[in-house]
């Protein structure tokens, strides 16, 4: 079981650390466009000043570009700016090979897929569980302290937190005992055939 | 960054639930049942498969077959064996001017009531049942379940369907409801007067169960269940038999003399309902606890309380070892007679039966479970477990199973 639980854990970070490396990636790919949108002039640079154009590229993401569009636009129209901005690029760039042989410093297919990455996430909840929540919110106010975290779930995921414990097999015998010695059922799940033994 | 690194959070919590379902168990149990006083006994032997197809299908098979050997006790005519012709004559003549009278089965005739007594009919049944479960998961990973179910006995055949949801209800996957339904077919064959002739009845039944999981911390959830049963058609025990009283002569008395074996008799609809609460609860990482409370209640006035308490204790790495204690109180239908009453007998139209089950009694159930993780693939189960009931009933069993995962 433990072995279970560090696999899934290894997983996790994993899938985390290739994540958040795919993220960091695609910002500085976004400032990079953001930039050469804005200026040119870096993308038509000579080949000698590349490394400084690329360092002006990080230093303008950084306190420009994305703290102006953060406090000025939602993220919805910060996505259609964005989406915008890389088509404009896609079609400059190409302009630009075709002119030039310098080229632009990044290709745009790369980063088109990492901006899917990017892309609003589906809600976690389905509309009609966020509907329903509304009339539970006074759970939350009378009995949780806390809110439970997803990476706080190891033990509530573990086979012995579950209905039936370890050996779920044993109560569905005992269930089936009861029900033939005893006249009452139910609150067990509907799943499951009919008997005689009633 | 901020809100990306949620996002991906969010992607890995996701696929890493996924892969702490994506298991398949083969599982195989038997388990052996005997009542005291060498009454009943069960073999009860169940395979069952879970197969996780990605994350989004899972797939539960089972496959059970049982088999049934004892007697059970229950009213019959005394001294049938070498019984004239004109007695036999007698007799049946008199049953069927009984039957002329009422509209419930007759199944015999003596001529004093003196000559009932309840007996142990020797009794031999299989069962084979299959069931099929398909648990689908959508993109917010709420859970649609649908299942068929069958079993085949000599006398009963029973078909089934179910299907259920699951849909979470906050982004923290804290908080969920469940609904489900099921609907069975039944069919048995029924004893008709004097048991002459057999008779194909139908039962329908209709379940349906709705609940609210939450997880109150890192180590404990709670779970409120709300179900409804519909039970209709044959709703009789057609083994089981009681003793009417009818006024042949219609001079407003019974006479010992005018009493007949009849059929356990029961009303053809039953509604009940109730509620379960459940707790579980990781005191340690060595021990978890699992309580509930069940209250039941239907329209035959039968109710029922039901607290179950048990404690696992990991007393080494991936040994288990499950001590368990449920209390049970029943109380008795509207139409229960108790049949050790000096007098248990039942007039002649009317629902009658004097199935202790339907009575009002109190059972202990006490078990032991031992469950032994062996390496990544086997899990060893055992348990034994006591049932008594306050009516001098009790009964035994024990489970014997092993776990393949792969």
């Amino acid at each position: 079981m433990k072995s279970h639980i560090n696999l899934t854990i290894s997983a996790i970070v994993w899938v985390f650390s290739w994540q958040v490396i795919a993220a960091e990636k695609l910002a500085v790919l976004t400032a990079d466009k953001q930039v050469s949108s804005e200026d040119t002039s870096y993308a038509l640079a000579p080949k000698k000043n590349q490394g400084e154009s690329n360092a002006r590229v990080v230093k303008k993401y950084k306190t420009k570009g994305r703290t102006s569009a953060t406090s000025q636009y939602s993220t919805s129209e910060r996505r259609t700016e964005q989406s915008q901005s890389l088509t404009s690029m896609t079609v400059a760039d190409k302009t630009n090979n075709e002119g030039s042989s310098v080229g632009p410093a990044k290709q745009i297919k790369p980063l088109m897929a990492l901006v899917a990455i990017d892309q609003k996430p589906p809600p976690s909840v389905s509309p009609a569980g966020q509907w329903i929540n509304k009339g539970f919110t006074w759970i939350d106010n009378w009995f949780i302290d806390k809110e439970v975290k997803s990476w706080q779930k190891a033990k509530l995921a573990q086979p012995v937190m579950q209905p039936g414990g370890v050996a779920p097999a044993m109560k569905k015998f005992s269930s089936k005992i009861y029900i033939s010695k005893a006249a009452t059922l139910g609150g067990d799940g509907v799943a499951g055939g009919g008997c005689g033994c009633k | 960054m901020n809100k990306k690194i949620k996002i991906s959070v969010l992607g890995c919590t996701a696929i890493s639930s996924g892969l702490a379902q994506a298991e398949q168990t083969l599982s195989l149990h038997q388990m052996q049942y005997q009542e005291d006083d060498d009454r009943i006994k069960v073999a009860d032997t169940s395979l069952a498969l879970k197969l996780d197809f990605g994350v989004d299908y899972s797939l539960d098979l089972s496959l059970g077959y049982d088999s049934v050997t004892g007697a059970s006790p229950t009213w019959q005519i005394a001294n049938t064996a070498g019984l004239s012709g004109t007695e036999a004559v007698f007799r049946q003549g008199e049953l069927e001017q009984g039957q002329a009278m009422t509209d419930e089965t007759l199944l015999g005739y003596a001529h004093d009531v003196s000559q009932y007594q309840i007996k142990r009919v020797p009794l031999e049944d299989t069962r084979k049942s299959v069931a099929a479960s398909l648990t689908v998961r959508d993109r917010y990973r709420n859970e649609w379940s649908f299942g068929l179910a069958h079993s085949k006995e000599s006398d009963y055949k029973s078909n089934s369907a179910s299907a259920s949801y699951l849909l979470f209800l906050d982004k923290g996957k804290n908080r969920s409801v469940n609904i489900g339904l099921a609907y069975l077919n039944d069919e048995t064959l029924v004893f008709g007067t004097g048991y002459q002739s057999r008779t194909e009845e139908k039962i329908q039944v209709i379940n349906f169960e709705t609940g609210l999981t939450q997880v109150l911390s890192p180590t404990s959830v709670f779970d409120m269940k709300l179900f409804f049963n519909h039970d209709n058609g044959y709703l009789s025990n057609h083994y089981l038999t009681i003793l009417r009283g009818i006024d042949l002569n219609e001079d407003n008395i019974v006479t010992d003399d005018e009493y007949f074996l009849a059929a356990d008799s029961r009303p053809e609809v039953r509604n009940g309902f109730g509620s379960k609460l459940s707790y579980s609860n990781q005191f340690y990482s060595w021990l978890t606890g699992q309580f509930s409370y069940r209250y039941y209640q239907d329209n035959w006035k039968i109710d029922s309380h039901t607290v179950n308490a048990s404690l696992s204790f990991e007393v080494i790495d991936g040994l288990f070892i499950i001590p368990e204690y449920i209390r049970y109180q029943q109380g008795k239908a509207k139409f229960y007679l108790n049949p050790n009453e000096e007098q248990p007998y039942f007039t002649a139209h009317g629902e009658g039966s004097n199935d202790t089950r339907l009575g009002d009694f109190s059972a202990d159930t006490y078990g032991l479970t031992v469950s032994y993780q062996i390496g990544n693939n086997w899990q060893l189960d055992f348990s034994v477990n006591r049932y008594e009931q306050t009516n001098q009933f009790a009964a035994s069993w024990a489970v014997l199973g092993v776990n393949y995962r792969f």
